[in-house]
């Protein structure tokens, strides 16, 4: 049921567990001081995130969420450690790319969005069907849904619970590109090692601090914020050349 | 008040700041100074309907000269860095949140190039209108450096983050065509209609919000 992840030049790529239909058997799907360190390894320049096989991801396991269910203690504990993976992927400070073939739902879709790009096959497949069971999604997906394709269009697929496909996702801003299934990976390696190629990482987590700051800060301190990020490269870049 | 970077004047209601540098009007040190007086002193006094933004010649700006910039930065680090940053950037960063918050509509008439510093100026503007054939993009992560007047915050507030990351990690350029289809800019036009449109345009807006009657 593990994750996985491996490293190709200066890129990590974290595979989602693949056995039993793609499914996450748990909803701290993977170990979180295991991710952690993962994501913390400063030679990274960015990260992709993609299924096992042939699917991104199917979301909960039922069965096991309906076991889970039972001992809310253990509910709420496993929630938020979920919770945990989910945040930690959303604020790295080098771009997280989410390579999305087949399935994507549920909590696979909460992982995808919590990706700061997505990339899917013309193959590809979104829901947020947690309302057909009763529930709703519980790893943010309400939050960061609305967030990225506006609240009205989150509130349609999340109270319908219904399948988007790779074209209505890119009219609705769900996915950034689509590409033929089988360039999916390369597609992804290719584009974010052409974004970060020659990019000294220091630049890489300034800017992508600052951009996060854009969502986490009001305006003004933002800008702020973006300036001291600016003079510190500056101050660093003048040492370097003494 | 005269300039020597900026070609300030008003006409019909509308206030044209034209940066004044050509060829590539690049934003040089006495440029900032400029725009923050004029920010500061002029435009709070003068009775705007709009603004107009655009640069004489063929381009925009080609922004910065990041030499200049960081040499600048090198010699007025204050005692007290990292906690406090240059005086000078913080008067850079209020004279674009002055126009940002402007309370008339603002307008970026952009052609040929738009890079960097000058994009964040046009990021500035509550409307963008583009020449054919304009060039934009923040090359600052080819320097070693990233945007510092906004740019970041800014497009991502426009564009959203996905976009934002890719083109300010990258650095590339991008043409006013794709820009239109992420929503960055509102209007292309044949490159030597750009100004004359754009002033039609401010006054039609700023007409309309100022005196009603108008529309009628």
């Amino acid at each position: 049921m593990a994750s996985h992840f491996i490293q190709e030049g200066a890129l990590g790529i974290l595979t989602l567990p693949g056995t039993g239909g793609n499914y996450l058997e748990q909803p701290d799907f993977t170990d979180v001081d295991w991710l952690r360190e993962r994501f913390s390894n400063t030679g990274l320049k960015g990260i992709i995130i993609r299924g096992s096989g042939r699917h991104f991801s199917a979301g909960a396991n039922l069965d096991k969420l309906k076991k889970l269910a039972g001992d809310e203690t253990l509910l709420f504990h496993r929630m938020t450690a979920g919770k945990k993976l989910i945040q930690m992927i959303a604020a790295a400070e080098i771009p997280v790319v989410a390579g999305i073939s087949g399935v994507c739902f549920g909590g696979g879709l909460e992982i995808a969005l919590a990706c700061h790009i997505r990339v899917c096959s013309e193959k590809a497949l979104f829901a947020a069907p947690e309302a057909n069971y009763g529930i709703m999604p519980g790893l943010g997906g309400t939050v960061t849904l609305s967030r990225l394709i506006g609240p009205g269009k989150a509130a349609e697929m999340i109270l319908s619970g219904d399948i988007v496909n790779a074209e209505k996702a890119l009219a609705l801003g769900l996915t950034d590109y689509v590409v033929p299934d089988r360039d999916l990976h390369s597609f992804t390696l290719d584009y974010l090692n052409k974004m970060t190629a020659d990019r000294d990482t220091a630049v890489i987590r300034s800017i992508m601090k600052s951009i996060h700051h854009s969502q986490t800060m009001d305006f003004e301190s933002a800008l702020e914020e973006e300036t001291k990020l600016f003079c510190a490269l500056a101050v660093s870049h003048l040492k370097n050349k003494e | 008040m005269m300039f020597r970077t900026i070609d300030w004047k008003i006409a019909d209601d509308t206030g044209h700041l034209v940066l004044n540098q050509p060829p590539a009007n690049i934003m040089t040190r006495l440029f900032f100074d400029e725009l923050g007086h004029l920010t500061k002193h002029v435009i709070p006094d003068s009775q705007l309907k709009a603004l107009i933004i655009y640069g004489n010649g063929r381009h925009f700006s080609a922004g910065a000269d990041h030499y200049e910039l960081t040499e600048h930065i090198r010699e007025n680090l204050p005692g007290n860095y990292p906690e406090e940053i240059p005086s000078f950037l913080k008067e850079n960063l209020q004279s674009f949140l002055y126009l940002d918050q402007l309370s008339v509509p603002t307008f970026a008439a952009i052609r040929g190039t738009c890079f960097g510093s000058a994009l964040e100026l046009a990021l500035s503007c509550k409307y963008r209108i583009c020449g054919e054939g304009t060039v934009l993009g923040f090359p600052e992560s080819s320097f070693g450096l990233m945007p510092g007047c906004g740019g970041s915050v800014r497009l991502a507030g426009i564009v959203g983050k996905a976009r934002a990351i890719e083109l300010i990690v990258s650095g590339r350029n991008f043409s006013a065509e794709e820009a239109y289809h992420w929503g960055l800019i509102h209007k292309i036009l044949p490159r030597k209609v750009v100004i004359e449109e754009t002033i039609i345009l401010a006054r039609e807006i700023s007409n309309r919000r100022v005196n009603p009657s108008v529309v009628e």
